[in-house]
């Protein structure tokens, strides 16, 4: 039977199929999980003592509010959430486009936070979700502002999210010296078609890259007011930077 | 914690450890091992191990300091995916047909949007002649007491904000002739917790209205009661009590944490109280 790891596993795994599906009723589970109908049961009961699943009113088991406890715990214990949180908001109501918070993690971005804008079904990335670091505006800004970063990684071919990706170690330079010149990244549709995000770098205390913010949307919207929406971000930046100098 | 367990109390015992270091990590942003065994009586061995799952499975991460250890980002994406799911309208309506049965009279479920409230939910009472607010409509947030219970809860700056900048104009509604009568009625409503009307608008109709919060303790909705005053506060029920309770149920639902009391008067703004 399940080791722990295993056991941990068939959790976390069973948590992802209510994530993805919504309330499932335990057939339906058993077979996701490949596991015998009496076991899961056994897990279910478990999950539900602790308030990570519950019972749904027909019987079926979802996920349960002690996962969203949880998701605003991991954001409380994150300096870099706490610091932008107001900024955030600050952009989506100065803009109208989703504002995103991502920080690197491993070799991608990882998305912590965002304000929706009104488009958002368009959009690809949500928090908990990744990117890899040459696709998508924070991505292309955590890696212009990581030094050694690019070179660690490319020994391994780099994920073709639409025609438009950069993929080549030349053009992934190039557009990291762009980026330091200018101040920002430009993300023109290489994560979705139709959708552009432009994105600045975070800074932590000592200098090092801490995060990094954007403005996403339709591709016209946000390139058709590159400066003005720029100039939004640039300012944020350097707002949650001193709010990270004071902890 | 013995490497082969089956699934039964061995095993499933491994869930309500995974979740004791969970709820130690929620508590205190960062632990490190030894914090973590004190926190939840395991052995710091055990505990390596335990956590070297949980970080292969997302929901552990290492800390910003070399041996601490803080939660994962993959409630993050679990969250935000049950969010999506909670849909407020579908988990409200047993809570409006229960206010209903019990009343007899009309019930609204309301959002905010922009500076007004849209009514996305409403079971008609015996009282036909309440002809505002029906199924998409708005009214201005200073109006009605269903808005009133949202604009009492909202940020000071937003509240600030629609003093400003909407309820300049003159007259703001029929019962707060000016913004210093309004910022009064939302001071009584965020101190209550609840907006009451014994006459609002016209015709000797009265209502009472509750905010409902999400599990950030932001105010999202609010729900409300209206009928005629002489038979909404004849004594025949509680009205205050039972749309209190209705609001209570729902923001429970959305993942709420109202048993913390930070959420119904921590979130009052300081205009308003």
């Amino acid at each position: 039977m399940a080791k722990p790891i295993q056991l941990l596993a068939k959790s976390s795994k069973l948590l992802h199929s209510l994530a993805e599906k919504g309330a499932l009723p335990i057939s339906e589970l058993a077979e996701e999980l490949d596991m015998p109908r009496p076991s899961v049961y056994r897990l279910i009961d478990a999950l539900k003592l602790v308030g990570l699943v519950s019972t749904a009113e027909n019987g079926r088991s979802q996920l349960g509010v002690e996962v969203l406890h949880l998701a605003r715990a991991v954001l409380d214990a994150l300096p870099e959430a706490r610091a932008a949180q107001g900024e955030l908001q600050r952009l989506n109501q100065v803009t109208g486009q989703t504002v995103y918070l991502c920080a690197p993690r491993g070799s991608r971005v990882a998305c912590l936070d965002w304000v929706r804008g009104t488009r958002v079904s368009l959009l690809a990335l949500s928090p908990g979700g990744t990117l890899p670091v040459n696709a998508g505006a924070t991505s292309r800004a955590v890696l212009a502002y990581s030094p050694g970063l690019l070179s660690r990684l490319s020994g391994a071919p780099f994920e073709q999210l639409t025609p438009k990706t950069l993929t080549s170690l030349e053009s992934l330079e190039r557009d990291g010296r762009a980026i330091r010149e200018r101040g920002y990244s430009v993300s023109n549709e290489d994560v979705t078609l139709g959708v552009s995000a432009l994105g600045v770098p975070v800074f932590g205390p000592a200098g090092e890259l801490s995060c990094a913010i954007s403005l996403a949307g339709l591709t016209d919207d946000i390139l058709g007011n590159e400066s003005e929406y720029a100039n939004e971000l640039l300012t944020s930046s350097s707002r949650i930077q001193e709010a990270l100098k004071t902890p | 914690m013995t490497e082969n367990v089956d699934a039964s109390a061995g095993g499933m015992g491994l869930v309500t450890k995974s979740a004791a270091v969970l709820q130690a990590l929620a508590a205190s942003g960062e632990l490190t091992v030894g914090q973590l065994s004190a926190a939840t009586e395991e052995p710091v061995s055990s505990l390596y191990r335990l956590l070297s799952s949980l970080d292969a499975i997302g929901w552990v991460e290492q800390g910003t300091k070399r041996g601490k250890f803080r939660l994962g980002l993959d409630f993050l994406l679990l969250g935000s995916r049950l969010e999506a799911q909670l849909d407020l309208r579908r988990l409200a309506l047993p809570e409006l047909t229960r206010l209903h049965e019990a009343s007899g009279e009309t019930v609204f479920l309301c959002i905010r949007r922009g500076f007004s409230a849209v009514c996305i939910e409403r079971i008609d009472g015996r009282d036909v002649q309440i002809h505002s607010l029906r199924l998409g409509e708005s009214l201005p947030l200073g109006e009605g007491v269903a808005p009133r219970a949202i604009l009492a809860f909202e940020a000071p700056e937003f509240v600030a904000r629609y003093l400003r900048d909407f309820a300049s104009k003159s007259p703001i509604s029929a019962i707060a002739p000016d913004s210093a009568q309004l910022v009064k009625l939302l001071a009584e409503t965020a101190a209550h917790g609840v907006a009451v009307a014994e006459a609002d608008w016209v015709d000797g109709i009265g209502g009472v209205g509750a905010p409902i919060f999400d599990h950030r303790g932001h105010v999202v909705a609010a729900l409300s009661i209206s009928g005629l005053s002489r038979r909404l506060f004849s004594g025949e029920f509680d009205a205050v009590a039972l749309v209190t309770h209705a609001a209570r149920a729902v923001s429970e639902k959305l993942g709420s944490d109202l048993r913390d009391g930070g959420v119904d008067h921590g979130q009052a703004n300081p205009v308003a109280s």
